[in-house]
């Protein structure tokens, strides 16, 4: 059919505030939970599709994010340097609370390209950073006692020594 | 508690995917609950260039303890790099065997060692394989019989080793990305191959060949109608005996060819030879590329080929042309035979040549080319020399380039401030009266 793209069916998505986003079924596609529900929908959907584990502000990112990779893959020509900006960007504007409240949102969604891209950012934060770092970036509490995390060093020492300190 | 504490193991499984295998294991010193994250891992980057003072030792262990430990039947293992730099091969093909499987996708190996590691042959029946990349010392020489080959799988292959045999190559039914190194090997590890066969479902081939024996008969075929994207270095030292084969490409976006002679071959007459007839044939079977772009050797093999005669490129926007030295009739001819070109790049690369040439060709017509008049946006000049034809040419652009946007003339390096200010006047002289932004740098 010729002019889809003109009047493209839009899909409603309701937030856990309640908050309504109208969204292009093209970009709802790449959204898998939400392109299972029309799926699995007899009809045609017209009332908006609860999401009852994601948040606004996620939400709101998350189509952000697809809207935007839509449009460079519209456009071949600089496609891939004009995405990996903008994906930088997208990776800088938020604190690690944020990173990781999206990738809750992104692996509910089932939001593959954006899952991958969001672990990969937060490989990149923890990479060579003191255990601290990296207890504190997922707010683990140790809950070794200094015995155990002896011993534990001790039986695995390959995995614990042999770098080199720089 | 903070519902972010509790992002699900498969996440944080994903996320120490993208770490090394090293760092990754480390994590189960973070807490109780982490302590076994790690042997779920599917994806291992295993490298011995961090383990430094402790030696080999510490590094077998490492690698053996990993593949001992972590939960291979539950979660086999699907991306595999290892990167040895400095320690021994033996070990090396147990872990392959631990490693090699019916869900194995990617295998990437790098190693450095001192004497070649054999591959071990179950690699080449691996269905599961999507992508494979070996580098450096990996032997794929196994006697007088190669194994039997079947990757129904394999997208992507990268060799950069020693040499490589037809039988791999043909036992790829879906790959779409080549790229093939072959090494200048000595005598005694080198096996000759004389013939390449190049699978004709690639898209995508690089192919760097440093390889071609002396007195031997080289014939390389890349007969793939679907490629879209083509490198091809080829390094010749004159007295070979080189056949390269190319079909017709209807689907070539980016072509750059680097043909070079080490050394030329003298005929009988004491005239240099050069393979005036592979440059000529390669250029008319990638007369649809879109971009195309030849390094100075090739360039020059264009210069001298006889009855040489440009062929027509009806699709080609990009031109990045290495020159030898500056030539009015064989850039005219060029530019007569592009029709809607719309980026020209010129580079005067002097040093690679001493001798001069004389160019051939025909006269070229008086009338400017229609790709000038009408489609070139964008001309870029590089090294420029400020030879009197040099700048009689940038004169003829600008006059001519009637929807030219873009002059860019970088100039050449080694003169002294006045001279550049000189010469910075008289290209300003020439573009006073138009509109176009021109940069000279």
């Amino acid at each position: 059919m010729s002019g889809i793209s003109d009047t493209e069916r839009m899909i409603t998505l309701k937030t856990v505030e309640g908050t309504l986003f109208d969204v292009k079924s093209s970009i709802a596609k790449d959204i898998k939970t939400v392109q299972a529900f029309i799926d699995d929908s007899d009809d045609d959907v017209t009332s908006p599709i609860p999401l009852p584990n994601v948040f606004t502000r996620e939400l709101s990112r998350i189509l952000d994010y697809l809207n935007n990779h839509h449009r460079f893959r519209s456009d071949i020509e600089k496609a891939d340097e004009e995405m990996a900006r903008y994906d930088a960007e997208f990776a800088k504007s938020m604190s690690h609370e944020e990173l990781k409240a999206l990738i809750l949102a992104a692996n509910y969604l089932n939001v593959k390209d954006l899952l991958e891209f969001l672990n990969q950012t937060v490989a990149d934060v923890i990479q060579n950073k003191s255990v601290e770092f990296v207890r504190n970036f997922f707010g683990i509490e140790n809950d070794y006692t200094p015995e155990e995390e002896e011993k534990l060093r001790n039986e695995n020492e390959w995995a614990f020594n042999g770098v080199e300190q720089d | 508690m903070d519902r972010i504490s509790y992002l699900p193991n498969t996440i944080i499984c994903d996320i120490l995917s993208y770490l090394p295998t090293k760092q990754a294991v480390s994590t189960s010193i973070l807490c109780h609950s982490w302590r076994h994250v790690w042997k779920d891992l599917q994806v291992l980057d295993i490298d011995d260039r961090p383990f430094g003072s402790s030696g080999k030792a510490s590094f077998d262990s490492f690698v053996n303890a990993i593949l001992a430990q972590r939960n291979a039947d539950s979660y086999p293992i699907e991306k595999f790099r290892l990167t040895c730099e400095k320690f021994e091969e033996d070990p090396i093909p147990t872990w392959l065997n631990a490693v090699i499987g019916p869900h194995l996708q990617e295998l990437y190996l790098s190693l450095n060692v001192m004497f070649g590691t054999s591959m071990p042959k179950a690699i080449f029946t691996c269905t599961s394989l999507k992508s494979l990349v070996l580098k450096r010392d990996i032997s794929l020489d196994y006697g007088p019989e190669f194994p039997d080959v079947y990757l129904p799988s394999l997208k992507n292959l990268e060799l950069d080793i020693a040499h490589v045999n037809n039988k791999l190559l043909s036992g790829c039914p879906v790959l779409e990305n080549l790229k093939l190194i072959l090494l200048d090997m000595a005598p005694e590890r080198y096996v000759y191959t004389p013939t390449i066969q190049m699978p004709q479902t690639l898209k995508s081939l690089t192919f760097e060949d440093y390889s071609i024996m002396w007195e031997e008969i080289n014939h390389r075929v890349i007969d793939t109608p679907s490629l879209e994207y083509l490198y091809l270095k080829i390094v010749t030292s004159g007295v070979v005996e080189l056949q390269v084969s190319a079909s017709y490409f209807p689907n070539m976006v980016e072509a750059h060819l680097d043909i070079e002679e080490e050394q030329s071959h003298l005929d009988i007459h004491g005239e240099p030879v050069e393979h005036v007839c592979l440059v000529p044939m390669l250029l008319q079977a990638l007369r649809e590329t879109k971009l195309l772009a030849l390094k100075p050797y090739t360039t020059r093999c264009l210069f001298s080929a006889p009855a040489f005669k440009f062929p027509e490129f009806h699709r080609l926007l990009n031109l990045e042309l290495d020159v030898p030295f500056f030539n009015t009739n064989f850039l005219l001819n060029f530019l007569h035979s592009c029709h809607v070109l719309e980026a020209l790049v010129i580079r005067i690369c002097k040093e690679v040549y001493v001798r001069t040439m004389d160019y051939n060709g025909p006269t070229p017509p008086t009338m400017v080319p229609s790709c000038v008049t009408s489609h070139l946006k964008s001309f870029e000049f590089r090294e420029y020399q400020d030879a009197a034809d040099e700048r009689e040419f940038i004169a003829y652009l600008l006059k001519g380039g009637l929807v030219l946007k873009t002059v860019t003339i970088h100039l050449k390096s080694d003169f002294d401030l006045v001279t550049k200010y000189n010469i910075v006047k008289g290209l300003s002289a020439l573009i006073v009266y138009y509109d176009e932004t021109v940069q000279i740098g």
